[in-house]
């Protein structure tokens, strides 16, 4: 391949394209990285401009060697999606700088490519995903320019935007068809680079100020549609992990919780039907309203009866499931899988000793049943002066001592953290339930759930069933009623790290709808585009073409796939047809045939003018219709007068009789005659 | 080993001779361009896995999407390359013959038909390329050199046409034999004319006959060969029209080249030989004649008679 230098064009659009590309990376890329893009950049204007001349070989190994020591120091050593992919985007962007020929073009537009794929593992909303089609536009672009560059002879400026939009709107059709109807199966094996910062949520241990933190965030974390009946805002208690191992600072999630087992009903009836498009979150939990059911292929039932995905949910998901609702959550329906209710009451020994009597004295000794130890433990909550915070102070060693008889300030895990272990050691099997509580309506009906929802609660366990009680609503029943906002009013700390949130500006109306608006196309974004897979896959399959097996599907792939190339076929041979120019002159060649077999005399290359009268004078009845060709044909031809239409039309009547015509006939048959009279 | 590749080649050639036979223009089809994956078009394959691998393993729809919209890119531009050459007409000018060794002039017009023919790059492997591009029905002629070889009609020799635009992942080429009506003249082998007085009319190797005679009968129009010494500039300049002087006895030297006065040497070097004679007694403005076997050439002077005698001798023993 001979090297063809770049033309400035190429250049300009492969800088914007790498450019374009970062743009999803921009939220976790270090400071080191701006500086180096920018260097780099500023050092390629120059050379542009013609100022320096391109980096030599100790300098580009100087570049490589600190990019790859900045990438080192950002993973620490260890390999994470962010790591790999800055490694990835210092290439690019070292790339730039090196850039001076159509190969380095070709490199440098497949990195932006890339980069921009893997931008999508970290935003996926739908203005990401239009920022996306510009990346797409300026690689597409820089590609055809590169392509365009010439090294000798003409060069016509090429219309390289325009040759853009045909190519990628030509690909349209056949990239829907490929999306739809490519199989979407499984990893094809366990992903090790994750992304772990690039999720929020709720994590499997439990510490004083962990959802506190999380309330600082108003990330989506799951968006539920509601098919038919929709609870209550008080019911909207979205179970994820239950806690119920205690080492006197904090909870863990219970094994139980990972236990999959075949789904069963949960008892009671089924009351509401849901469909829950769950953000990333890293882990196995999904989030369902007690006594969840659900059939979907890759959900299983924990014995904590709660719904439990068949790997780490580390994309977008959605899921149909349905609830019975309520506040008890049955036993674990497997007898064997029933936990020693001794373990719902194990406590460290030497904490907390304080609440361990308090507890004691509350019910005179005997174990109270768990619906008197509830109202007892939420009497002396709204009885005593407990405010509802999400800037308690710190406490430590027998910290829920402190909470309970000292501080008496604490957000919803202080609450819960409490209950739960007065509860235990009044003799009550209990576990802390961490999710979210509420959520948004929004007016086009479906509830988004934000991480500040994130929400911990009490089950106690009353000899049959677990009983939800919730100590939080003793002491801010607006949380529970209106959400976090509502019962931070006074405190006025709602989001109080994030002041460009939209969120925090709620009371002002155009801010606030602005705000749906945009929430509303990202809930129709994630649940028509983004969560498309397999299931999803199989329904459309089934529910269009009525197609329930992979087979028919990619049947129905291939002839859609055939389909397009008829169609593209067809649309070839319309570019390529004749012109009616050139139909004319096929059409006497057909005549002079025709004219050679009905035994009309001429010589090769006889005018055809004079071929016309031959013919009428061959075959008088047949003369008329050669006047009128000749005299078409002269004015088509001298005057410029060009009723190509009817020159053809006429051509092709004279062609059609003189067939009929057999050689050696004299003159013309009678039939002949006749037409030729009329 | 040789002779299986050359076995390979000639089936090639052949089968190419009949697929694309030698014309004297040439309309770029879908009969006649062939179309296959680039290197870069393969890195893009490899591009493409790695990308689809992601979006399966983080099952992820934004980069299934993005996947397989560049597939479908990949996919059009088949299309569109192969679009890109098609329409494209290639037909040869008039070139003018040079002896062997020198590189010919061989001038090509591109036409394109309805769409663009962008970064089109056309030439003889291993000789000149030339890049061009061209708006939808325009057309440009341009020069493509070859370097010759060995005397006579011009071997054909197939022009590539290439181009990888818009996309560079596939190359689409022809093979087009342009015919050149042109001969390759033996390379001129200088040796000096030795005039010798022989008898009239047959004399070798070049002979003064009659001594010159400037009078010039009349003015008559310039005819097709006449040299720049006949024109006659102040007729010219006065009528408009080129005028040539008419005079007693045209030329004033008379000779004739001949085969046999080059004794013992190899014919090729007798051709070149007489080659170089040729152009010696053109540029002396004499009269010359050529006699080579099979070929007599009775005397005369001017371009058309040089490129006469010429010929002749490119094509000795060739036909």
């Amino acid at each position: 391949m001979q090297t063809v230098a770049l033309p400035r064009q190429s250049l300009l659009l492969l800088v914007l394209a790498v450019i374009s590309s970062l743009v999803p990376h921009l939220g976790y890329l270090p400071v080191w990285f701006y500086g180096m893009a920018l260097f780099v950049l500023g050092w390629r204007a120059l050379v542009y401009w013609g100022y320096v001349s391109f980096p030599g070989r100790v300098a580009k190994t100087i570049a490589v060697g600190l990019a790859c020591a900045g990438v080192y120091s950002l993973s620490g050593g260890q390999i994470s999606l962010e790591a790999s992919s800055a490694f990835l985007i210092s290439a690019g962007v070292l790339k730039l700088l090196e850039m001076a020929n159509r190969r380095d073009g070709v490199v440098v537009v497949f990195i932006a490519f890339f980069i921009q794929a893997t931008g999508f593992l970290f935003q996926q909303n739908i203005f990401y995903s239009i920022q996306g089609i510009g990346t797409l536009v300026l690689a597409t672009a820089a590609m055809i320019s590169t392509q365009a560059a010439v090294r000798t002879g003409i060069h016509t400026e090429l219309p390289v935007f325009r040759m853009t939009a045909r190519l990628l709107f030509l690909a349209l059709p056949f990239m829907l068809i490929v999306y739809f109807l490519f199989p979407r199966f499984g990893p094809l094996w366990s992903v090790a680079l994750q992304s772990d910062s690039a999720m929020t949520g709720l994590s499997e241990r439990m510490q004083p100020g962990d959802i506190s933190d999380l309330s600082q965030s108003s990330a989506v974390a799951f968006r539920v549609t509601f098919d038919g009946k929709k609870p209550d805002r008080s019911e909207l208690y979205w179970r994820a992990m239950t806690l119920d191992r205690h080492d006197g600072e904090g909870w863990d999630t219970s094994r139980l919780d990972q236990s999959e087992l075949p789904m069963s009903l949960p008892g009671q009836p089924l009351q509401y039907r849901y469909e829950v498009i769950q953000e990333p979150t890293g882990q196995h939990f999904l989030f369902s309203l007690a006594g969840p059911y659900s059939t979907e292929s890759q959900v299983s039932l924990t014995s904590t009866r709660l719904l439990r995905y068949d790997r780490p949910v580390y994309q977008r998901i959605q899921y149909q499931a349905e609830s019975a609702g309520g506040t008890s959550v049955g036993p674990a329906f497997d007898p064997r899988m029933m936990t020693p209710p001794d373990n719902y009451l194990r406590l460290p020994a030497d904490v907390n000793p304080q609440t361990k009597a308090w507890a004691r004295e509350l019910s005179n000794g005997k174990i109270p049943t768990a619906a008197a130890f509830a109202q007892a433990f939420k009497q002396y909550i709204s009885r005593e002066p407990f405010f509802y915070t999400l800037r308690p102070p710190r406490y430590s060693g027998d910290d829920i001592d402190q909470f309970l008889f000292a501080g008496r300030r604490g957000f919803c895990e202080h609450y819960a953290s409490a209950m739960t272990f007065a509860a235990r050691a009044a003799g009550i099997p209990a576990r802390v339930v961490a999710g979210y509580q509420g959520g948004e309506w929004h007016p086009d009906g479906y509830l988004t759930v934000r991480q500040y929802d994130a929400h911990a609660w009490v089950e106690l366990w009353d000899g049959s069933v677990w009983v939800r009680t919730d100590p939080t609503a003793a002491v801010a029943p607006e949380r529970i009623e209106y959400g976090l906002r509502e019962a931070l009013a006074e405190e006025n700390s709602f989001l109080a790290d994030n002041l460009l949130s939209p969120h925090r500006y709620q009371d002002i109306n155009w801010i606030n709808s602005l705000r749906l608006q945009m929430d509303n196309i990202n809930y129709l974004w994630s649940r028509w585009v983004l969560s498309y897979d397999g299931d999803r896959q199989k329904g459309l399959l089934s529910r269009w073409f009525g197609i329930d097996q992979l087979l028919d599907g990619l049947y129905v792939l291939a002839a859609s796939i055939a389909g397009l190339f008829i169609i593209g076929a067809t649309w070839q041979w319309w570019q390529q047809r004749p012109d009616k120019v050139s139909r004319i002159v096929q059409r006497w060649q057909r005549l002079t045939e025709v004219a050679t077999r009905a035994g009309v005399p001429f010589d090769a290359g006889v005018a055809p003018l004079s071929l016309l009268k031959r013919i009428s004078e061959r075959y008088p009845p047949l003369a008329e219709d050669s006047k009128a060709c000749a005299e078409l044909f002269v004015r088509y031809q001298y005057a410029g007068e060009g009723d190509t239409v009817g020159l053809e039309k006429r051509l092709s009547r004279l062609i059609r009789r003189l067939r009929r015509i057999r050689p050696g006939t004299e003159a013309a048959t009678s039939r002949d005659v006749k037409e030729g009279a009329v | 080993m040789t002779s299986i590749a050359d076995k390979r080649r000639n089936l090639w050639k052949r089968w190419l001779n009949r697929r694309i036979p030698p014309v004297s223009a040439l309309a770029l089809s879908h009969r006649n361009v062939f179309i296959l994956p680039s290197r870069t078009g393969w890195a893009f394959a490899a591009l493409l896995v790695a990308m689809l691998l992601t979006a399966i393993n983080y099952q992820n729809s934004l980069i299934y999407g993005l996947t397989f919209w560049l597939v479908s890119v990949g996919h059009g531009t088949i299309w569109l390359t192969f679009r890109n050459l098609s329409g494209l007409t290639l037909s040869a000018g008039k070139p003018t013959a040079c002896f062997a060794g020198d590189e010919i002039r061989l001038p090509v017009k591109f036409t394109s038909g309805k769409h663009w023919s962008a970064a089109i790059s056309a030439g003889y492997p291993e000789e000149t390329q030339l890049d061009l591009s061209l708006a939808p029905h325009e057309s440009s002629e341009m020069i493509l050199t070859r370097k010759t070889h060995k005397r006579g009609r011009l071997p054909l020799k197939r022009i590539r046409v290439e181009t990888q635009y818009p996309f560079g992942l596939f190359t689409a080429w022809s093979w087009v034999a342009l015919e050149y009506d042109v001969v390759v003249y033996p390379r001129p082998d200088y040796s000096p004319l030795v005039l010798s007085t022989g008898n009239e009319g047959d004399i070798l190797e070049g002979v003064t006959v009659t001594q010159g005679s400037d009078d010039v009968a009349g003015i008559r129009d310039y005819g097709r060969g006449d040299s720049m010494q006949q024109i006659s500039w102040k007729h010219s300049a006065r009528t408009g029209d080129l005028k040539s002087l008419e005079r007693e006895q045209e030329n004033s030297v008379l000779c004739w080249l001949t085969w046999d006065s080059l004794q013992g040497i190899d014919p090729e070097l007798r051709l070149s030989r007489l080659a170089s004679w040729v152009d010696q007694a053109e540029s002396a403005g004499w009269k010359y004649g050529l006699s080579i076997p099979g070929n007599d050439i009775s005397p005369s002077s001017g371009h058309a008679h040089r490129h006469q005698c010429l010929t002749a001798l490119a094509i000795w023993g060739q036909d």
